[in-house]
């Protein structure tokens, strides 16, 4: 190892150790962040030195599509994310220490990048990788109707909360679930597919599910297990965030998730 | 000119005077009568406001998405019964009774021949009648079907109500109650009116089934749903508070020196009741409830209802503390039989009712712990129960056959409020709105 990398590694672990003594130890990466404008300016701001505008845009609706206000954020899956869609070169641990320390850390906060998004378009990120989609909702499916997009949020924040509410509950509900599927008439290939996706216990996508009604008759069933299981406040809860998350969704605006319901 | 103008004006004022002192002075008795009117007037404008009273209560109780749906029930059963009462309540309950059993005339009260005095006793007793239907409202709240509530408190009303009470208060014209024959003590209603609501809502409560998740499945224990709005409940009671003073206090049905003690006592019962079952609860080693408090109050008011006019001051806050008492019991054992209350109704106004009734023979202070008087109670508070629960549980099963009482699960999950009237209580901050607003 010569001397000027030697340097350089020096250099980089005092820009990481003066980044990271503004953030208090109890502060971690994994707290919610709540307000939507508020994070998307804090991203972006972080993004706009490093990236060219395109990536940064790029960068900022895999935010919005994948990564619901309402949950918890992960800056590391976030990062993971990125780099498998944009090319952020030898950025990440320096995204990770600018991102941590601007979203917990004491920061100004800029100006929401919202319209310039806008005024982009939804720039199409690639379809992520698939050991991601297991927990992901597939937004970035081009067959995927907005009402499937939607009705496959909403499951995919039901099965997270339901997953959260205790052991073993997630696999009752799937198991309740096929137990109901011959009296909820919806179709045989409503059926089939909704007995696939119990099968797999939710780590795949649920195939396409028409019409509407149909969606909401399996929405509804969910919601009949969680207030016998989990009780009806928790139930009712767990579907407003879920119905609040959900309409973060671009494809809410022309399909709101309360349609299901 | 203006100084002529108000010297005719001071002369024609004198001229009104000195005709108005030569005309004849009006008798006592009338003077009493006018006075008896106001009283029982105002008490009945007290007993109507409880109604807002309950609005309150039950609408704080429940979740926010079913609010608009309980307040809709109270306002509409009061309406209906105040309708169908004057139709034909008052003539079942207060009606030339030969038989002792139901009245027979009187219906559709008015005419040039009606007294003014039953005019005023009709209104009066059409505030009761409402109250009597009005508790079964909040038993059956976030699971029952608005239209098959309405008719159902309209039969209430019309029929359960109004013939239990003409065996205990009929009839004000001829013949009488075969209760009241036999010397059954309920002043004010703590059986007539507390106990025939709460043992309806019992009825009702039990073909209804509890509330979606109200049990645990695995423990079969309770699981708490609370209501979206405690003070607003406590606001509930308070104003049902006040307005028992009306309730008990115009009972009199005159204004009579005995309305203060009457008042007394009905202020310490309830005072009693919150403090019997805080001590009770306590001695469990329970939590104090704000809405078990509330509920202690009205359990305390409810207990003293029947034996308000006849006890001691000391009597009404030993029934009082002991009402309070039974409804922690009470609502323990609603909860081990699996039936779903979520206001508590049936054992503050069932129980209590009951109890109150029974104090009321016990300690009549004109003759204290009178086993005959105890066992006339027993009976009223019997026949009362037979007679309602049984009757209200075959009309709950009837209307739910021919209408459907219990709304249908997808309806209670998007709530009453939208799915019964398209209008949400809280449309800015509902935090549990779980549906889209009708179009």
């Amino acid at each position: 190892m010569n001397t000027k990398n030697i340097i350089d590694i020096s250099k980089k672990r005092a820009n990481i150790h003066s980044a990271l003594k503004d953030i208090t130890p109890k502060e971690t990466n994994t707290k919610n962040i709540i307000d939507g404008p508020k994070r998307r300016a804090i991203v972006y701001s972080a993004l706009k030195d490093i990236l060219p505008k395109k990536s940064c845009i790029e960068a900022l609706w895999i935010l919005e599509n994948k990564f619901p206000v309402a949950a918890s954020f992960s800056i590391l899956a976030y990062l993971d994310e990125l780099i498998e869609v944009i090319d952020i070169g030898d950025n990440r641990s320096t995204l990770n220490i600018t991102l941590t320390k601007l979203l917990y850390g004491p920061a100004p906060t800029g100006a929401d990048p919202w319209e310039e998004m806008q005024s982009y378009g939804s720039a199409s990120p690639k379809a992520p990788s698939s050991s991601r989609m297991v927990s992901s909702v597939s937004v970035g499916q081009s067959d995927a109707t907005n009402e499937m997009v939607v009705f496959r949020a909403m499951l995919t924040g039901l099965c997270r909360g339901i997953h959260r509410a205790g052991p073993n509950k997630e696999k009752k509900m799937y198991d309740y679930l096929v137990d109901k599927i011959a009296s909820m008439d919806i179709g045989k290939a409503n059926s089939a597919n909704l007995h696939l996706w119990c099968k797999h216990a939710g780590k795949q996508d649920i195939e396409n599910i028409t019409p509407e009604s149909a969606m909401a008759k399996i929405i509804h069933e969910i919601y009949l297990w969680s207030c016998t299981y989990l009780g009806p406040t928790q139930a009712d809860k767990l579907f407003s965030s879920v119905v609040k998350e959900t309409e973060s969704l671009q494809e809410a605006d022309s399909f709101s998730p309360r349609n299901l319901l | 000119m203006n100084k002529k103008m108000f010297l005719c004006l001071v002369a024609a004022l004198l001229s009104l005077i000195s005709m108005n002192a030569a005309a004849a002075p009006p008798s006592l008795e009338s003077i009493q009568r006018s006075m008896d009117t106001i009283w029982v007037v105002t008490a009945g404008a007290l007993v109507f406001f409880m109604q807002a009273g309950f609005a309150l209560l039950e609408g704080g109780m429940v979740r926010s998405k079913n609010t608009v749906n309980v307040v809709m029930k109270n306002y509409t059963d009061m309406c209906f019964g105040a309708l169908v009462f004057w139709m034909f309540g008052y003539g079942l309950m207060f009606g030339a009774n030969p038989s002792g059993w139901i009245g027979t005339d009187h219906f559709f009260l008015g005419g040039e021949e009606t007294n003014p005095k039953e005019f005023t006793m009709l209104f009066f007793q059409t505030m009761f009648a409402a109250t009597a239907a009005t508790i079964v409202s909040g038993a059956l709240a976030e699971r029952a079907r608005f239209s098959a509530y309405v008719v159902v408190s309209i039969f209430i009303t019309t029929f359960v109500y109004a013939i239990y009470g003409s065996w205990v208060w009929g009839s004000l014209y001829e013949g009488s109650g075969w209760l009241r024959e036999m010397g059954f003590i309920d002043f004010a209603g703590s059986t007539v009116v507390h106990s025939v609501g709460g043992w309806c809502a019992l009825a009702g409560i039990i073909v209804l089934g509890p509330r979606l998740g109200k049990y645990d499945p695995d423990t079969g224990k309770p699981r708490d749903i609370p209501g979206h709005n405690l003070p607003m409940v406590a606001l509930g009671g308070f104003i049902l508070w006040l307005g028992w003073f009306g309730f008990n206090g115009g009972s009199t049905l005159s204004a009579s020196v005995d309305i203060g003690k009457i008042i007394l006592n009905t202020h310490l019962s309830a005072s009693a009741g919150v403090a019997g079952s805080i001590m009770l609860l306590l001695m469990l080693g329970k939590p104090v409830l704000m809405t078990n408090t509330i509920n202690a109050g009205l359990a305390g008011l409810v207990g003293i209802t029947a034996g308000c006019a006849v006890m001691d001051p000391m009597y009404a806050v030993i029934t009082g503390l002991i009402s309070g008492m039974v409804l922690v019991v009470s609502t323990q054992f609603m909860e081990a039989m699996r039936w779903d209350d979520p206001v508590g109704a049936v054992s503050v106004h069932g129980t209590c009712g009951a109890w109150g009734t029974l104090a009321a023979g016990i300690f009549n202070s004109e003759n204290l712990f009178d086993i005959d008087q105890i066992l006339v109670q027993l009976t009223g508070i019997g026949a009362a129960f037979i007679w309602t629960f049984f009757v209200a549980l075959i009309l709950f099963k009837i209307i739910d056959k021919i209408m459907g009482l219990r709304a249908i699960t997808i309806d209670q999950q998007r709530g009453l409020d939208y799915t019964e009237h398209y209008e949400l209580g809280y449309p800015e901050f509902q935090q549990d709105a779980l549906h889209k607003r009708k179009e």
